[in-house]
Parts: structure tokens; sequence; C-alpha cells
């Protein structure tokens, strides 16, 4: 294997869009004024798919010439620390050829067509987001590692959010449809659910990588560490592994139970639809899938069982809604969803490269579909299609590749290829148990019931829309310019000359495109081969929902349509009825009784309201919000902030309490205190007036005084006085003396 | 390789300038406001274009440290006795703090051009102030300067409220000043039980406050009850400054009630004050403590990055809505530190950075809404994406920028911090499980937000708003936009550099 040689160009096909993306929001003010800057993203995108042709097409070439392509280059080393290491690049293999080119082709095809469709509503703004989603599909599609991979997945989820918001300041929106805000925010935030199961599935694959000291993002190097075996996880981990990373596809290719936001993201401009909403982005669920295979084809058969259940679950599910719906973009929005639940299935069953066959059939076709959409609600003005009809005078260019678009759809076109040989995987699948073979079996019948319903409703679509009479007089309908009829007559006979070339191959095997393709992403499975008795009853299956939509909604030349009100089916009235005429008016009358009875009308009410699921989510999200997270808001206000509010508010009390107390007790301390010391000395004031200075003092002198007067009494100086006391006093001491010598014994 | 720069014989190491020139600034910037009221502003713009180019060739000249220590030490003995020093130094964690520093504040003053008319010499005074403060809790080594920066930076901001706040100023003011101040005691405490405890395993027998010293000890400090007592002490002091539930409640309400510039630098630099203390300490002096405690610290948390989510998505405000949003993300920060890895730390290192530069952009977005708008309450905006396209772009952006989208700054500090919480045991893996919820809670307030105020039909009350037209407005967007893309699309810029901090651990 010798190097590529026009490999290194890769990295400009993201880089030029991301440069004008912000070339045209400074300068498309200016330049190309008119257009609003669309000449930046003609550039831009028309180099880009230049490039892609050159790049994607060695790769292509190289491949068909047997030669094994798998080339991981390296821009730049984007983080290192501690055990994390990342690199910045693009990878070049099989899968990110065959798709860059659908996309690259798909985005340029866009911005030629959206020069007309957005000439009144356009702004710089349009066309840079329309250039940074294409670099970023692109980017995603190159992406060597699960980091750089996400990085651009969030930024399409940006993207997506912004251009679904795009009328965002639409004051009247028509009855049922939400508002382009509304819309754009539901979509970010679905997704975003898938995405933090993505998120946790790369970390917790990465976390793997580590635990055997060989830590890496690369999707290569971790595929080489599986087949080598030197990769053991533990088995339920690895399922759940396998199922995080699914998660990320339900959220952003709109499965089964993630699916509401994708009808609501038609709320943007019918381009933004066609490329992001069902030509790219939302194929790049399926393609992260196709890309981490080996992580489910090394996980056990139980975690592709459940991709293969979402799968014919959504397939089923938003087929069956897509045969009520009125609105034309949203019946290509649920039949989008019902296509991809059937790539999901092809992924399921074990058919990756069918799956990645099936985005790039679908991605041509839808998108000439949208795009024709595009070209009736800018001739009609309208996007209900009870309000069109007989458009097919008026619009010569877009009845007929819409009918080429819808055909393969149907499954006549090129659609069929890639369809036929999911339903052929789903019905050669081998499962673990039966039990598991039964659900599988479940998943088939659910993907050729679909395949009929398709053909019923989107021819259900093309009848009421173009043939017939006007329904909407006033409207001046006209054909599309240029700018949108090219585009469109591209894509159908990209279209055209697919669906020849893969005929070619059911003859020729070695020229197959599918057989190439499994050899190429499945280098270890085996091609099936196409098996004439399923590719036939697939064909006879459309065909019969192309003829009951027919007796029931092909109005002949001279009928008169009608749409009573509160009515769900319509009438019509036919002047002169031929046999043909009967028939339908036999068809059209057993339709009208089966849609009148009571179980009629519930399946009509249940289908319209898409199988109450969105108002599921409605009333949990009312809940988190108006009541949990109200609780939450309460709690903050008044137990956490109240908190600290009761602590400040005691603080302060507690200070006012201390103020009180020092003014009374300690202060009253204090005064008593004083008023006690206060007496005390009056008490000794007093004490010494009178007890010290008058009676003491004074008392003694006046008693030395009285008792010198007593005492002068007795000082006569009669000296027999004298001898009398003298006389007197030995008695007494006698006295004494016999009295104490009495009673103490001597 | 140039450490000093000289003047003459004076030698005056570059640290030491970055810290002392905003202070030394900050009388001059007065005294030209009272010659020249408009003089004051110009000069403050000068004062930090210098810092941050000072701090740009403190980047240039700083070379990867030996393990456990600093680069471009600055030491001058202080008080010995008690082992004291004034003392700065840079590393891996500190540095790009400070880059953050200058950063944000010479956008911050660019903010305040055309936000503030009131007493603007003795605002912008205020500011340089402030700057002194903060840069100084970042490049101290020495937990006296440390206490002293952060205590610091508490009064200008008082004042920064309480002067030229919203109509609940005194209020806020007080409440931010008590509550932050008493955690900060609580802190200091702490940090005299470090000192007390170092004391043991110096050779003086005479304990340290020096950072080097410290982390040199951080094997042996173990897990004692009493450096559990310490390590709690300081978890208190830090996780106040974070803020974390349930000891937030001072933030909202401060930046409700800040001036628009204020806030910036409240979301961008004051909270990082908090998580550069937790991961200081969980990384450099206590890792033992951490690991002890690690439990607590991660469901610390997870509850704010859960609860401040929940909360947000009731807001009125733009700016509590922002604010709660910070209390969420500054959570991730503690997720980060709890797990002890080096991713882990280098996702909590890289939220400190990419949320102090995404913060403030809201925080801005918040402010020149309010200024044209006369109201930040969601419920009376609608529509202003037709009359402000400029803002409206930026807060779309800036929205998508903080609720993580890759490719913005955000991004990496979310995947490298839930990498090492995955990584962390089975404890580490069910916190992970819940906390990734936070991821779409917080894409949910944003939207959510957006969807009531940039798009729909204008009210037609506010039919007169008009878009900002200032140069300063765009230079303040042009530089955060700028920048947050900068770091989204190359982490290695930052990564690298906070590579050479060097882990004790």
């Amino acid at each position: 294997m010798s190097e590529l040689v026009f490999g290194g160009f890769a990295y400009l096909i993201p880089i030029i869009p991301i440069i004008f993306a912000f070339i045209t929001i400074f300068f498309g003010k200016f330049v190309d004024k008119k257009a609003h800057g669309n000449i930046f993203a003609l550039i831009a995108l028309g180099v880009s798919f230049i490039l892609t042709i050159i790049v994607s097409g060695e790769v292509l070439l190289r491949l068909f010439a047997e030669e094994h392509i798998e080339e991981s280059l390296i821009l730049m080393e984007w983080i290192r620390i501690g055990d994390v290491s990342l690199d910045f690049g693009i990878l070049l293999d099989p899968l990110s050829a065959v798709v860059s080119l659908m996309v690259a082709l798909v985005s340029f095809l866009v911005a030629i067509y959206s020069r007309s469709y957005m000439a009144h509503d356009g702004s710089p703004r349009y066309y840079a987001e329309i250039n940074l989603f294409a670099a970023a599909m692109l980017g995603l599609v190159f992406s060597p590692n699960m980091i750089q991979l996400f990085l651009f997945w969030e930024i399409m989820g940006v993207c997506s959010y912004l251009l679904i918001g795009y009328f965002y300041d639409k004051d009247v929106v028509p009855e049922g449809q939400p508002h382009p805000a509304s819309a754009a925010k539901k979509a970010f935030l679905t997704t975003k659910v898938g995405d933090v199961f993505l998120f946790v599935g790369i970390i917790l694959l990465y976390l793997e990588t580590l635990a055997v000291n060989h830590p890496t993002f690369d999707f290569l190097e971790i595929r080489h560490m599986l087949e080598a075996g030197t990769l053991n996880i533990d088995p339920m981990l690895f399922i759940m592994i396998a199922l995080l990373i699914f998660g990320g596809a339900i959220g952003k290719s709109a499965q089964f139970p993630l699916h509401v936001w994708l009808p609501d993201a038609m709320a943007g401009p019918t381009t933004v639809s066609c490329l992001i909403h069902s030509a790219t982005m939302v194929k790049a669920g399926i393609f992260l899938v196709a890309r981490s295979y080996f992580v489910f084809e090394y996980a056990s058969k139980e975690a592709l069982l459940v991709v293969a259940l979402i799968g014919g679950i959504t397939a089923i599910l938003s087929g069956t809604i897509a045969l009520v719906k009125t609105d034309i973009k949203g019946i290509l929005a649920y039949s989008t969803i019902s296509q991809l639940g059937y790539m999901t299935i092809g992924l399921g069953v074990g058919g990756m490269a069918v799956a990645v066959f099936h985005i790039i059939n679908h991605g041509i076709f839808k998108a000439l579909l949208f795009l024709s959409a595009g070209s009736v609600i800018h001739g009609s003005g309208s996007q209900d299609i009870r309000e069109m009809g007989g458009l097919q005078e008026k619009m010569p260019h877009t009845w007929k590749v819409m009918l080429i678009g819808s055909l393969s759809l149907a499954g006549i076109g090129n659609g069929f290829f890639s369809k036929d040989a999911i339903i052929l995987h789903a019905l050669h699948y081998s499962g673990l148990s039966t039990l598991h073979e039964q659900l599988i079996a479940l998943v088939w019948l659910s993907s050729i019931i679909t395949a009929f319903l398709t053909a019923f409703y989107i021819f259900r679509l093309w009848f009421v829309v173009f043939p017939g009479t006007n329904r909407l007089p006033g409207h001046h309908v006209h054909e599309s310019d240029h700018w949108m009829t090219i585009p469109l007559w591209i894509l159908a006979i990209v279209s055209l000359v697919l669906a020849g070339y893969f005929t070619i191959g059911l003859f020729l095997p070695d020229l197959s495109f599918e057989h190439h393709l499994v050899h190429w992403l499945q280098p270890h499975e085996h091609a099936l081969d196409f098996d004439w008795i399923v590719g036939i009853s697939s064909i006879v299956l459309a065909v019969l929902g192309i003829l009951l939509a027919y007796l029931i909604y092909y109005p002949r030349a001279d009928a008169k349509v009608s749409f009573p009100k509160g009515e769900p089916s319509f009438n019509i009235e036919v002047a002169d009825p031929d046999s043909i005429a009967v028939l339908q008016g036999g068809f059209r009358s057993i339709t009208r009784k089966i849609k009148s009875t009571i179980l009629g009308r519930g399946i009509q009410r249940i289908l319209e309201k898409g199988y109450y699921i969105d108002d599921l989510y409605l009333a949990l999200v009312y809940f988190v919000d108006a009541k949990y997270c109200a609780a939450m808001n309460w709690i903050e206000q008044n137990v956490f902030d109240g908190a600290v509010r009761l602590v400040g508010w005691g603080g302060y009390e507690l200070c006012g309490l201390s103020k009180w107390c020092d003014d009374h007790v300690v202060d009253g301390l204090v005064r008593l205190t004083a008023r006690a010391s206060l007496a005390l000395c009056s008490l000794a004031k007093t004490t010494d007036e009178r007890v010290i200075d008058h009676g003491i003092i004074r008392n003694s002198a006046k008693g030395v005084m009285k008792t010198g007067g007593y005492l002068r009494r007795i000082q006569t100086g009669v000296v027999e006085n004298y001898a009398l006391y003298t006389l007197l006093g030995a008695i007494f001491l006698i006295v004494v003396a016999i009295i104490v010598a009495g009673v103490v014994p001597l | 390789m140039l450490t000093q720069l000289s003047f003459g014989d004076l030698n005056i190491g570059i640290l030491s300038l970055i810290f002392l020139l905003p202070i030394l600034a900050a009388f001059p910037t007065w005294l030209v406001g009272r010659v020249r009221n408009e003089l004051s502003k110009w000069f403050a713009l000068v004062i930090s274009v210098v810092v941050m180019v000072l701090a740009i060739m403190a980047l240039m000249m700083y070379e990867q440290p030996p393990t456990g220590r600093w680069d471009l030490i600055e030491e001058i003995p202080w008080i010995e006795a008690i082992g004291m020093s004034y003392s700065l130094g840079v590393d891996g964690l500190s540095l790009p703090l400070v880059l953050l520093s200058g950063f944000i504040f010479l956008v911050a003053v660019l903010a305040s051009f055309k936000e503030i008319h009131e007493r603007e010499p003795a605002y912008y005074a205020m500011i340089m102030l402030l700057e002194t403060g903060l840069i100084g809790t970042f490049l101290a080594i020495d937990f006296v300067i440390f206490y002293v920066a952060w205590e610091l930076v508490l009064v200008p901001m008082f004042f920064l409220i309480g002067i030229w706040g919203g109509p609940k100023k005194e209020y806020a003011a007080i409440y931010f000043f008590i509550y932050t101040h008493v955690a900060s005691l609580v802190m200091i405490l702490g940090i005299v039980g470090l000192w007390l405890e170092s004391s043991k395993y110096t050779l003086t027998g005479i304990g340290t406050f020096s950072f080097t010293e410290l982390a040199s000890m951080a094997d042996q400090f173990g897990t004692g009850p009493f450096v559990l007592l310490i390590f709690l002490a300081l978890l208190f002091g830090f996780i106040v400054k974070v803020p974390s539930v349930p000891f937030h409640t001072w933030l909202p309400l401060a930046h409700v009630e800040a001036p628009t510039p204020g806030s910036m630098i409240l979301a961008g630099l004051l909270l990082k004050m908090g998580g550069y203390g937790l991961l200081r300490m969980g990384g450099w002096f206590l890792p033992d403590a951490l690991s002890e405690f690690a439990w607590l610290v991660a469901i610390i948390g997870l509850v704010s990055l859960l609860y401040g989510s929940w909360v947000a998505l009731r807001q009125v405000d733009m700016k509590s809505l922002v604010a709660y949003s910070s209390v969420g993300h500054m959570g991730i920060i503690l997720l980060g530190c709890a797990t002890q890895s080096p991713i882990g730390f280098a996702g909590a290192m890289y939220m400190q950075i990419a949320h102090g530069i995404i913060s403030p952009l809201m925080f801005f977005v918040a402010g020149t809404i309010g200024h044209a708008a006369h109201t930040r309450d969601i419920p009376k905006l609608k529509g202003i994406a037709k009359n402000m396209p400029v803002t409206a772009g930026v807060m779309v952006y800036g929205s998508f920028a903080s609720a993580g989208l890759p490719g913005l700054a955000g991004f990496w500090s979310e995947l490298l911090a839930f990498v090492a919480l995955f990584n962390w045991g089975e404890f580490g893996r069910g916190l992970a499980l819940i906390g990734v919820l936070g991821i779409i809670f917080t894409a949910a307030y944003y939207l959510w937000m957006l969807q009531r105020t940039v798009f729909g039909d204008v009210n037609p009350e506010l039919e007169y708003v008009h878009d900002i037209s200032h140069w300063s407005q765009y230079a303040v967007f042009g530089f955060l936009c700028f920048f947050t893309l900068l770091l989204g699309i190359l982490p290695a810029l930052l990564l690298d550099l906070m590579a050479t901090a060097s882990w004790p651990l």
C-alpha cells in the first residue's frame, strides 16, 4: 500500500468552510449583498466538494483496485496530560470516503438552491451557519478519534439549533406547529440527552483502554486492540458501553424514544430541513455506530438486538404517523425518521455496510424530496397539502423530480437496493436464541410493513399535491428559477444514475457496489447475494402501496377535491365517472367508513398525536421545571438563605439581648453597687457622726466629767470617812476571801 | 534567565512588581481623578495593561521548578521568630491564575468605561486595591501573606458593592462581607493549627508558614485528629469562597447587586481563590487528609453541580441565573479535586480558567442588556436579537460555552473531570453517572433563557433598546470570546503550563 497522493488535502475540506463561515458573518453584508453573502457559501462548499471528490475519489478508486486503504493523518497533538493523550487529525478509509462524497454533494447543492430560496429571508448569518455546519459534518466524517467526532457532533448540534430557530421572530405560527425558538431548544435538549450517553460511553471505553495501559480515543487503535484481544472488558460493561454509544445515535438520528425533536425541527427553513434534518446531520448517529461498529461486534449480540429493536420500532412508528400528516414537511420528517429506522435495523442485524449504503441512497433521494418540497412551498406559498393540488401544470420541473424521488423512497429506484438489502439481512440474521430470532423476525416484519406504508404515504403526498386542480385559488403558483431547479435535476440524475449502476450490479455481481461496500467495510463478512424472491416481493409491496394511494387519492382530470372541516379524509366529486372512478369511489367510501368508526377515529387521533409521546415528555418537563426545580428554588429562598438570615437575625437579636443585659443587668449591678456604696458611705457618715463623733468621742469626754463629778462627792477630805472606806474595803476583801476559800478547796 | 528587574542598584523581583504595582497605583489613581474625573479610568487602564504585560513577562521567565517547589521565588525574612517571611512564587497552579487576574482586571476596567459614571476616582482606586489582593493571594507562598491578601480582597469588594451596587446594595455588601469574613476567621484557625502542627517537623521546633516547607512535610502530616480538624477548618474557609452548597447564598445576592465589572471580577476571580486554596491544600499540604475526606468534597461538589443548575432554571434575574450556574460549575472543581488524580486536578484547574473567562463574559452580557433595557428580568425581555444582534450573538455564544460545548474552553474541563471521576472507583463512577445529568440541566437553563430573552418577537416596550456602540464594549466582548475559543481549540496551551505544577501527590 502506497501513501495517498491527495490525502493531505483532506484537512482543507472542513477548514475552508469554517474560515468562510467567519468571512461570511463579517463581510456578508458588503459582498454579494443581494443574495446576503451566498457567494461565500458557494465558494466554500464548492471548493470543499471538489476537494472531497479528489480526496475521497482517490480512496475509492484505489479501493476498487483492491487496495486496502486505512490512513490516519495527524495534524497536531491536541492534549497530553497525565494519561490522556489526544491528536487532531484525519482518517481516510472507505467509510469516510463514501459518506463524505454524499455530504459534500448535498451541501454544495443546498448552497446553490438557497441563493434563490432564501433570497427574501436570507442573511449572512444563515450562510455562515450553513458553512459551519457543512464543515462540522465533513469534519465528523473524517474524525479519527472519538473526541474529535464528539466535537464536530456538538458543533453540528449548535448549527442545527441556530438554523431551526432561524425564523425566531416569527409572530404567527401555523396552528399545531411549534414556535421556531421553542423547536430549536427542544431539538438541542433532546439530542443533548443522547449526547450525554455518548459522552459517558466514550469515557468508559477510554478507561478500558487505560486499564490495559494503552489509553487511546482512536477508533483504529481501539479496533486493533479488540482484534488482537488485548482489551478485556467485562461483558456486561461492554454491552453497556455499546448501548451508551448507541444512545448518542438515538438522539442524533432521531430514533425512538428521542425522535420527538425532528418533526418540530421542520420549523427551520426547508433548505435546512433538507441539509441537516434529512440528508446529513441525522445520519451522524448511524455513522457513529458504523464507525464504532467493532464495539458492537465484540460486545455480545444483545447490544445489537437492542439496536435492531429500536430501529424496528422507529421505522413502523413514524411510518404510521406519516400516514395522517397533512404538512408536506411533516410527512417528509416522519419519513426521514422511518428511513433512519431502516438504517438502524441494518446496523442491528449485522449489516453495517448496507446501513451505510442506505445512508448514501437516502441522502440523495431525501434531499431531492425536501428540495422539491421547498420548491413546492416556494411556488404555492403553503405547506399544507390540502391547499395544493394541480401543481403539475404550473411546476413542470418540480413534479418530475419529485416523482423520481418518491419512487426511490417507495423502493423503486436507487432506494430499492439498500432497503432491500436491509430487509434481506433481517431475514437471514441468526440470533443467539429462539427469543432473539423471534424478536428479529418482528423487526423484519416491521421493515416490510413499513416498506408498504412508505410507498403509500409518499404517493398520497404526490397524488394530493400534483395532479388535479389547484385548491388555493387566487395564489399565483409558479415554477422556481434555475438556482433551484438545477440542483433538483442534478439530484434526480444522480438518483437515476445510481439506480442504473446498482441495477447492473444485480446481473454482474463483480460490479455490485453493495458487494464492494461490504467487502470494504466488513471484510470479515460475506456479502449476501441478491435474493430475487425478496427483491420482487418488496417491489410488489411498493407497487401495492402506490396503487392503494392511487385508488384513494388520485384525482382524475375533471375531479373536484374538497376537504370538509372536521373530516379526516377528503371528497372527490367526479362529473362523469368511468370504471376507474367508480373503483376509486368504492375505495374511498370504504376508507371513510373505516375512518368514521370509533376505532378508526381513535387510531387517527393517536397517530395525529404521535402516540402521545410528546405529551408524555411535556408532562415530564413540566414536572421537573414547575414542580421539582420550583421546589428547589423555594428551598433556596427559604431554607438556605433563610438559615443564613436566621443566623443573622439570631446574631442581631443576641446583640439586642446583650444590649438589654448591658443596660439593665450589668449597668444595674454597677448602679446597685454604686448605690450600695453610696448607702454604705452615708451609713459610714452617720456612724461617723453619730456613733464615733457624738457617741464615743463626746460621750467619753462627758463620761470623764461625770465620773469626776461622782468621784468628787467621795473625795470629801474627812479622815473618818477614809477610815470607814478602808474598813468596808477590808471586810469586803475578807468576805471575798472566805467565799473563795470555801468554794475553792485549797 | 532574567528573574529580576533592575533599576540602577535597586533590584525588584517581577512578582513583587505585579503584586505591589496596583496597590501603589491606587492612591495616584484617585488623585489624578480629583484633577480630572476621566483621567482615573485611563490611569487604571494603563496600570492594568502594565500588570498584564508584567504577568506575561513572568510567564516567559517561568521555568518548570523541581517537585514541591516554586519558580521566580522572592523571599525576604520578616518575622523569623514565628517562621514567617515575605515570599512570593509561582508554579503551574498559580501562574495561570495570575495571568487570568491580569486579564480579567484589564477587561473589567474596560467594562467599567460605559458602566460607571459615579465617583469614578474612588471606584478605580478600589479596583486597583482589589487587584493587589487577588494577585497576592495567588502569588503568596507564605500563609501570612496569603491570608493578608485574602482578607484585603474583602474591603474594596465591600465598597464596590456597597457604593456602586444595585437597589439592595447595602444589604448585599454587609451580607457578603460578614459571611466571607466569618469563613476567613475559621480559615485562619486552620492556618494557625497548621503552623502548630508543622512545629513538630521543623529542625528549630518553631512552626512555619512557608509553602515550600509545608509542602515538603506533606507526607508527614498524616491523618491525626488534629490534622483532620485543621483540614476541615481550611476546607470551610475555601468552600465558602468557592462557593459550594450550602454555603453559597452570599454569591447570588452579591452578583445581583454588584456593578457589572464587580460581578465580572467576583465570578472570574474571587471564586477562584476558593478553588485555588482547595487545590493547593489538597495537592500540596494535606493530601492524606483530603483522601480521608474526599467523599465529603466530592458529595459537596456533586450537590453544588446539580442543585445549582436546578435553582438556576427558575431564576428571573439573568445575573442571578449566571450566578447559580457558577455554583454548579465550581462544583466540578470540587469533583475534580476530590479524585486526587492528575487528570482530575487538571480538569479542576482548567475549569478555574475556563469559568474565569466565560462567566465574566456572561455577566457582561447580562449587564449590557440590563443597561440598555433597564431590566435584567428574563420574563420582561423578549426578542432582543432584533435590536441588539451583537449582544445577542455573544450571549448565545457564551451560553453554549458555559454549557460545555466542545471547541470552547469549558468542554475540556468537563471531559477531564469526568474521566477522572469515572476512573475513581465505584463511588466515583456512581457520582459521575449522577453528575452528567448536570450537563443536561445546564444546557436546559441556558437554552430556556435564550428562548425567552434573545428570540421571539420584540417586546413593544423594548423597541428603544439599542446595541453596544462603544469601542470598550467591543473590546470586552472580543477579548473574552477570543480566549474562550482559543482555549477551546488549543487546550494544550494551558494544559502544558499546568502540567508544570509540581505535584507532590
